[in-house]
Formats: C-alpha cells, structure tokens, sequence
C-alpha cells in the first residue's frame, strides 16, 4: 500500500480532484461536435504514396533520436554507438560525424539555423556543438556542456543560436543562455519525467509531454504553465504542435495518439493504430498539418488524417522500433530513425 | 520512452542481471518445474518492484505452500521437536541444517547453496523464522541456529494487508508485557508514537482492545503462549520490516494490470474509454503529488483554469479544416512542390530555389507570402522584400527596429549594454533618427526597462511595433502593393516548363549532377555542409552568382569567393557552359521565369560543345545586343522567345557598371549575366520605380500625408539609412549574408542613393 497521505495532503489532493472535475465539466460544455463530424465537409486526403527515399546508414548501434535542420536538408542522428551524424538528406552523404563523451544519448536537435546541434542523454548533461567550428582533427568543437541535472536529458529544443531548453528526467524545463552558459530560467514541469517537447517559436509557446500522463502547454519567456491536458492512460512518449499553433498531437505508450485543441482547452481527436499492438513511440505533424504521422513500436510510421481521423497507411521498411520521426520544415521530407541501426528519408 | 531506459540501463550494467538470471534458471532447471516458477518470480519481485506481478503472485503462494506442507509433515517432513539449548526447552523448533538437507533430498538439488537460497526465499516470504532474538536479518544458515515455521494463519496466501490499526494493537499489547521479554525496539517504539498520534481518535478502542488480547494469553499454556507471541512477531517483522531491510510482501504503490497492458480494448472498452480515461488519467496524475505546497499552487493554478475562456470544438475544427485547405498546396505530400519534387525527379534544382534567401522566388514561395505575416517574416527571402519595399515607402524604421531587437535578443552578451544604447538612440529617444511610433503606455515601461539593460528590454516595444504596425499597416499595405505584385509576375513558374523539357532530356541532366557532385568530391574535404549546398546545383548557382556566395555561410567575405571559383575552375567549362546557357536563355528577353526552368534544359545542350568554344562566344554575346543569340536560344526553346516580352534594357547598362566593383573574379562570370536577378541590377530597377510608382501607387492616404508633412526631413533621414542600412545587413545577417554579394548590394544601394 502506499503511505497514507496526511490530513493536510488528502484535503488538498481532494480539493484538487474536484476542481479537475469541474473543469472537465466546463469542457465538456464546449465540446458541442466531434471533429470529424465537423470535417465531413472537407476533401478526402488522397491516399499517401511515400516511400523510402534515401537509407542513411552508417550507425552501428540503435539510432534513438534524429532531428532536421531548419533548411530541410540536413539531419541530425544519435545512435548508442556514441556517434551523432550530420547527414546531407538529399544526398544521403555524411556531412559531419561527431564522436561523443557518453554512448547513452537520448536526443539530438539541430538549431533551426543550421549553425548548431546539441544532444544529451543519460549522461545527465546537455552537449551542444558548433557544426562550423572544427578542431584540428575535422570534429565539430564543443560549445557549452551544460551540466547540473538530476536526471536524464530527454529532450530539448533551441529556441535560437544562443538558448536552448531542455526537458529532463528530473521532471524539469530549463532554459540556458549558451553564450554564458549558465540557467536563464528553471522550473519542476511535471511528476514524472519529461519525456517530449514541442516548440511554437513563433507563439513563445512550447508543450510538453510527461510520464506522468499528462501534457502541459507553458509560455517560454516567463516559463509558466499555461495549461494541462489530460487524457492519455499511459506515458506520453511525444508531442508535437500542429504547424497552425492551435492544437498539438501527442503519441502514447497507451497505443493512441491524440489531438488537443489549445483554444478549445480539451482533447478534440483519438487516433488508434488498427493492430493491435503498437504503442506509439514519436509523432509528427505534415507541413499542411493534414497528415499525423506516428512511429510505433511495431516498426512502421503510422499515416492518419487529421481531420478525419481515418488511419491512411503505414510506412513500412524498418525492422524495429522506430525511436525519433522528424519532419522538415518545409514538408518535403520526414526522417526516421530506428533501434534497426538505421535512418531513413521518406518522400 | 521507458522502455529506452530499461534498455539502457540493462545494457550499462551488463550482465549482472543476466547473470541473476542465469543462476535462477540453473536452480530450477535442477529442481522440479514448480520450484522453477517459484524462484524466476520470486527473483523478479526484487528486479521490478513487484510490477504486474499481484495478478501471479496467488500461484506462486500455492506452490511455496504446498512445498511448506510437505515440509511440516510428520512422518517425512523435516523433523519438528523441542530442541534443547542450555538449560532451556525450545518448543517445536527445526534446526537449519536438518531443513537444508531435506530441500536437497526433496529437490534433488546438488549445491546446498541453492538449498540454502531456496531456504532464505521462503524465510524471506514469512513461511519460518528464526528462533531467538539476534536474528533480525531473516536468513537461514546451515548449521544447528533454530527455525520454527509460521502457522497457516499468517501465510502470505490470506491476502492480509496488515493495516496500522492491527499493528498499533501489537506493539501497544507488547509494551504492556515484561519489558525484559517483550521490549520494544527502536523503530517499533517510533511507530508506536507516531501511529498513536495519527489514531488518536480511536485510541481507546485500540488499548482495549490490546487489554483484552493481553488479558487472553495469560490463560494460556506457557510452551504455546511462546511459540503464538514468536509466531506473531515474525510476521510483522516480515510485513513491517525495521529500517533498511527488504519487505518482499509489499504491495507495488501503482496498480498493475491496468487496461493499457493488457490486449487491445473491445469495441465496448472503446466507448467507454473516451469517458473514463480522462478522470483515470488525472487520478493517476494527482496520487503522484507528494509536495503540499506544490499542490497548493497546482490547486491554484487548475482554479485559475476554471475561469478560462475557451471555444467550441465546432468553431476549433473550424479553424484547423482552414489552415489545412489553405496550406495543402505547400505540402510536398499532397501537391506537387515547385520547381519539381526532387525525390521523383532527381533534380536538385530545388534545394536551390527553395533556399533561405534567393533572388527570384518560385511563384508558389511568392504567394504564400500573401497568407499571413508570419509566412512572410519566417521566409529570409520575404523578409528582405518586405524591408526593400518598406524603404522606397521611407517607412522602414518600423521593421528595422523590430530587426535590430531581434538580433540583441541573440547577439553576444558582451555587447548588449552598447547595443541597448545604440536602439534607443536610434529610435526612441526624443528626436531620434528614425524615431518610432508607440504609444505612451510602452514607452514608460521601454523607459522602465532601460534602468536595467538586457537582452529583453525592447520586448514590449517590439511586440507593440509588430503587432500594431508590422501586421495591421506594413503588410497589408505591402501584399496589395504593386511591389508585391510584381513579385508574384516575375515569380518563376518552374514546373510548367518543366513539362516542355522533361522528354529527352533527362539522361544528360543526370550527367551533369553527377560531374558536379563530383567537383565537390575532389575540390574540398568532404563534409562542409555550405560547400556541398552549392555542388548539388552549381550549374544553377553560377548563374546567379551572387546567391551562391550568400549561401557560403559563416565564412568571411572574401574567400567564399575564391573558394567556389576554385571549384569552378575544375570544370569551369561545364559551369559557364551552363551559366551561359541560362544567360541566353534570360537575355533572350524573358524577365525571369523560365530562367532555372530551362537551365536544365538548355544546358544539357550546350555542355556537350567544347568548353573553349562555348566559352568565348557567350561572353562576347553578353555585352553586346541580345538579338545576336536569338538562334542559339531558338533551338533551345522555340516556344519561349514567343511567349515572352522585349527585354529589359535599362538594367544592363547599369549592371556593368557597377558589377565592376567585386573585382576581378567576378568580372570573369558576372558579366554574363546581365539577367535582371543579378541584386544590383534589381535594387537599381526597383529604385527607378519607386520614382515613377510612388505618385500613382494607392498608398493610403494617412500614411501618405505624413510623408508629406514631414517628407523633407525623413528623405534626408533615409538615405543615410540606406547607406546605415546595408552596413546593418551586413552585420545582422552574420552567416548569411556577410559576403561579396552584399558587397555587390552596398555599391547598388549607395548608387541608389546618389540618385
């Protein structure tokens, strides 16, 4: 059994509980349609035909993360065997491989100007590199290592060249001043890890999604919640902002993946894989924000309509757990990497 | 996500778990399958915190039972008896080595040392304890120590869940007892207190009822009261364990089992989800609070939450079904991108055109700019033509102060104090150059915040300036300006000339790629993402030279140049081939549309001429007359040099003479593109029709009259903005921008100015 709560405690818990409840109840108020019934109206999306474009090969271990630079063309990947590789899609050459002081990277990120990567995992510290700046034996150079975590680094975005923010597994979201290397801001997010982020530059907006099942919406300046949606039974592994910035989608160890709608401050779509199976592991949004895509553990890359909710295919050629799905900017492709050692490009 | 860890973690600590594993497995392998099950599961309570294990634990019960039972049993169980120690009887007690032995026999187990595990398992789960009182650790030893098992009763299978209340009677009737025989240890005697201030309310039934269950037990014999009063004791030692010992009984704090793990919902479970799983949800959510003033601010914030303003779902589907309509055509996904979708042509044209900054942008890149602001300013491209439009307005200074706070939000730290000054003397202070225009409110906290400079002290105003000004003036007045609609005129239409060239043609283009990519290969070391961006078009970015040096980013302004022309000069007559192919094709009287559509085209053409030959005439053609290349242009495209309108004049007399400035290596490629995308030759041609657009565009009239107003003084402002202008580009673009091009764009906005 679990300790009992105090007096105190069990009150305010109470308390709590029944204000979630309320608000429920105002939420429920508003849901006066379903989406798709909203959308019925709209054209039926053709059916998808992607397919594998280009095999990025070169890891030789489980390949956990992979993340676009912001000029659609190049790759970030980060594989066990300790190694990130800056990748040229269209090509598929190597551009760049950056040896790493710690094998256990969790996530890789590019900065939407191209001029920097950072990843970090269970080496509790966040490594970000200058892509332009290499030493004398062609390695990128390390900018900043910024430690001072209490768990993993799960996930993190640049917000620009010079700050970064962060999710860890210490449930925290912190925001660096690379240039200083030192906390802009720090704050306890959730009451589990923090496993996934979503970045609205543009709103100051960022989402992000716990293991304590529940996702959070905060404002990245004052790095304040804004709001909490509910609704997933299991960890939320990912979650990413539709590309309008009204709603986000998240990606479930409980097999769904969902859409939330900010304005309307609830969960407006369900989405089921139709086997049975597949947690989902990472999710993504096309760039017409008409297609969610979501990498499952079943090895293949989820198509929905967004609107419609209908499932619209898969993605098929890995042969095993499919840990990062990113999308390019611009829409013209989507990576994904996998625990098969590979990174693929589909268009 | 977890499962990453665990992977991880299994893997960082290598083997030893796999090691345990292994050791289990050669027990039970030995032994008989039940014993098997038993041991794995048992183990695995210790791995995984006891994680979806409530729902076997029952079999596992059953089997250690019955293999308890068989130990109890007088005939062939392990012999039970009144060991004598000393001068004291110790009634109905086995010895450790005569139960080892037995398992060994039992289980047909070799090693005594999986005996003894087997043993230390069972004592562990409270089915015997040791005799005595130095036996805290539950560990059974082969040798002569005393063991005495547990009654039935107290047998993990009854599902006891020892609640506070019983334990506090027990402690309570022992501290009631012989203080020498039944004295409280520490720990017990802190539980005691505690429990007793948390019960309080119902703390006379407890001492009642200890009373009673004292008062019971004298009645009863000596060798049995010893033997229930140890029984008892093991069993709270088992499921309340002092500090720093393992409780191998204790429930896992979450609940197993749960809908997720087991097998997908049926249709029923669906439906019905959607209801319940929220208020699962956020109960899970809540339990895992532990903090009382975190939970007082998440009490205050899901308060604050009650109040919020929220819309219908009907009117958020609404609104998502619109941006996805509005937004399909740009999804690679859904509708063909321009020029070609590289991944089914092969053509790598468009990486080039879609670029951050380019010349001419696609006429899809164009109209897009029309949908909103933000499209326009997240596009390099669009930003600088909003910026070039809003400086032949002369009302630039809004977008440059929005500029300049963007870059202090992301320039050194070193220099944010001097930056913070220069803004506001530029454009805040009472009489600035190029004052602002906000409103009082911001101001004071401009001025509030200038007492403590820092990267964020012109925030407000810049929101203020970009949503007021920016959104609901600037850019409506730019997306209905002629400015902007020439834009979109001159945009390229790629991929409908993509359709006259695609037949035959597409062998050779590969040919080219390939010998391009090749350059790189030999040229640089492999790997420098700039140098690279370039080789993949090359042929298309010599044309324009300018925009292949901007995409050299973060190099210093001179070499990007050499270094490209170093690679060009491996295979200079393939590129100039090219590059005078398109040349051709622009002068050919075609403003710019069809110029990258049929550089593909027609370059395959030329290339297969002799470098030198084709090397020549093209250059001598470019100064002269357009009309001369005409028949090299009409068996490139017949269909174009009818289509499309006389050739511009007016820029190619300017173009030399200003592209004379970069210097010598220039001159060598430049010259041959007296095409109007060169920058200089645009920025000129747009300044010619300023003069003549700004009397009959339809500005609007407010904006217009305070240009009269105050025309005089903001003129003369502005043309030292211009020059202050470019020297800004320079530094703020940083990577992107800070080469020979802007060089090129420097010398054109001075002549713009002189003019």
């Amino acid at each position: 059994m679990p300790p009992k709560d105090d007096p105190e405690t069990a009150k305010l818990k109470q308390e709590l509980q029944a204000l979630i409840e309320q608000c429920k109840g105002l939420q429920k108020g508003f849901s006066d349609t379903t989406l798709e019934a909203a959308t019925s109206s709209a054209e039926d999306l053709p059916r998808i035909k992607a397919t594998t474009r280009r095999m990025l090969k070169g890891h030789i271990n489980k390949v956990t993360s992979c993340h676009y630079s912001g000029d659609s063309r190049h790759l970030v990947s980060g594989s066990l065997d300790g190694k990130l590789i800056v990748w040229d899609t269209w090509t598929g050459n190597k551009i760049q491989v950056i040896p790493l002081r710690s094998a256990w990277v969790m996530c890789s990120v590019f900065a939407p100007s191209g001029n920097y990567v950072a990843c970090g995992g269970m080496d509790n510290m966040c490594t970000v590199y200058d892509v332009n700046n290499r030493d004398s034996s062609g390695t990128a150079k390390i900018t900043r290592e910024l430690a001072g975590y209490e768990g993993f680094l799960s996930t993190c975005r640049f917000l620009e060249d010079g700050k970064i923010v962060t999710g860890s597994g210490d449930m925290m979201i912190t925001v660096w001043d690379l240039e200083a290397g030192k906390k802009l801001d720090q704050t306890p997010a959730h009451v589990g890890d923090v496993c996934s982020m979503s970045l609205k530059a543009e709103l100051n907006l960022i989402v992000t999604g716990s293991v304590d099942r529940c996702i959070k919406l905060w404002d990245v300046r004052t790095l304040k919640c804004v709001q909490t949606f509910f609704g997933h039974e299991a960890d939320v592994n990912s979650v990413c902002f539709h590309p309008s910035g009204q709603a986000f989608v998240s990606a479930s160890e409980d097999k769904t993946s969902r859409l939330f709608d900010i304005r309307s401050d609830q969960q407006v779509c369900i989405y089921r894989p139709p086997t049975a199976n597949s947690s989902l592991t990472c999710c993504s949004v096309s760039q017409s924000g008409r297609i969610l895509l979501a990498g499952s553990d079943d090895s293949t890359v989820h198509l929905w309509d967004l609107l419609k909710g209908e499932h619209n295919g898969n993605l098929q050629g890995h042969e095993n757990r499919i840990t990062g799905l990113s999308v390019a900017d611009s829409g013209i492709g989507i990576a994904t990497s996998s625990w098969d050692n590979g990174v693929r490009v589909w268009g | 996500m977890d499962n990453q860890i665990n992977e991880a973690h299994r893997c960082c600590h290598g083997g030893q778990q796999q090691q345990q594993h292994a050791d289990v497995v050669t027990v039970t392998e030995k032994c008989d399958p039940f014993a098997a099950t038993a041991a794995v599961e048992t183990t695995d309570t210790f791995e995984l915190g006891g994680g979806g294990l409530v729902g076997k634990r029952p079999l596992v019960f059953d089997k250690m039972e019955s293999l308890v039972r068989e130990m109890q049993d007088p005939e062939n169980g392990v012999p039970v008896r009144s060991q004598k120690l000393f001068l004291t009887s110790i009634p109905s007690a086995f010895m450790g080595y005569d139960m080892i032995e037995w398992l060994m026999e039992r289980l047909n187990i070799e090693d005594s040392v999986e005996a003894i595990h087997m043993a230390n398992l069972l004592c562990q789960h409270g089915y015997f304890f040791p005799v005595g009182e130095c036996n805290k650790s539950l560990s059974v030893k082969d040798d002569s120590s005393l063991y005495r098992f547990q009654t039935p009763y107290y047998w993990a299978s009854q599902n006891h869940s020892p609640e506070n209340s019983e334990y506090v009677i027990y402690l309570y009737k022992r501290s009631l007892r012989n203080k020498q025989k039944h004295g409280l240890e520490e720990y017990e005697l802190e539980a005691l207190s505690r429990l007793k201030r948390q019960m309080a309310h119902k703390w006379e039934f407890i001492v009642m009822q200890a009373e009673e269950q004292v008062r019971l037990a004298k009645d009863r014999k000596k060798g049995d009261k010893i033997v229930t009063d140890s029984q008892e004791r093991a069993y709270w030692r088992a499921y309340r364990p002092p500090p720093s010992f393992l409780n191998c009984l204790e429930q896992p704090p979450f609940p197993t089992n749960s809908s997720w793990t087991s097998s997908a919902p049926t249709s029923n479970q669906r439906d019905d989800a959607a209801g319940t799983s929220c208020t699962t949800a956020s109960a899970n959510f809540i339990r895992k609070w532990k903090n009382v003033e975190e939970i007082k601010t998440e009490v205050e914030f899901v308060r604050g939450q009650l109040i919020r303003a929220r819309i219908k779902v009907s009117v958020a589907a609404e609104t998502l079904q619109q941006h996805c309509a509005t937004y399909s055509e740009y999804d690679p996904f859904l509708h063909a991108p321009q020029p070609s979708n590289p991944w089914l042509s092969d053509d790598p044209t468009y990486w080039i055109l879609n670029a951050a900054l380019v010349e001419v942008p696609t006429e899809k890149r164009a109209k897009r700019w029309a949908i909103s602001i933000e499209d326009l300013v997240t596009d390099q491209t669009g930003l600088q033509e909003l910026t070039n439009y809003l400086r032949k307005e002369y009302s630039h200074e809004n977008i440059r102060f929005w500029l300049a706070t963007n870059q202090l939000r992301s320039g050194p730290a070193s220099k944010i104090l001097h930056r913070v000054q220069e803004i506001y003397q530029e454009f805040l202070a009472p009489g600035a150059p190029c004052e602002i225009n906000i409103d009082g409110r911001t101001m004071d906290l401009v001025q509030h915040e200038m007492k403590r400079p820092s990267r964020f002290t012109f925030d407000r105003a810049a929101e203020h300036v970009y949503n007021l000004l920016l959104k609901k003036d600037c850019y409506p007045r730019f997306v209905r300006s002629d400015h902007y609609k020439q834009l979109l005129a001159n945009a390229l239409q790629p991929s409908q000339k993509k359709r006259f060239f695609s037949f035959g043609a597409t062998g050779k283009k590969k040919s080219i790629v390939a010998a391009t990519s090749g350059i790189t290969g030999m040229g640089q070391p492999v790997g420098n993402m700039q140098q690279l961006n370039i080789s993949c078009g090359s042929s298309a970015i010599r044309r324009r030279g300018s925009v292949g040096e901007r995409s050299l980013s973060g190099s210093p302004p001179d070499h990007p140049h050499q270094q490209t022309l170093g690679v060009s000069s491996t295979n200079t007559s393939l590129l100039l081939a090219s590059s005078s192919a398109t040349t051709a094709a622009a002068s050919a009287g075609i403003n710019s549309s069809p110029a990258i559509g049929s550089s593909a085209g027609s370059c395959t053409n030329v290339s297969m001429a002799p470098s030198d030959e084709c090397d020549t005439p093209y250059r001598s053609s470019s100064t002269s007359d357009s009309t001369p290349i005409l028949p090299a242009e009409d068996n490139v495209c017949p269909w174009e040099s009818i289509s499309s309108p006389p050739p511009i004049s007016v820029a190619s007399s300017r173009t030399k003479s200003i592209l004379s400035t970069p210097g010598p290596s220039v001159d060598q490629t430049e010259p041959q593109t007296p095409n109007v995308s060169s920058p200089s030759a645009k920025k000129s041609s747009f300044s010619c029709s300023v003069d003549s657009g700004h009397l009959s565009t339809d500005v609007c009239p407010w904006e217009f009259g305070q240009r009269s107003a105050s025309g005089g003084f903001l003129r003369r402002y502005s043309h030292q903005n211009s020059r202050s202008t470019a020297k800004e580009f320079d530094r703020s673009g940083g990577a992107g921008r800070r080469s020979l091009s802007m060089g090129v764009a420097r010398a054109g906005n001075c002549e713009s100015c002189n003019n």
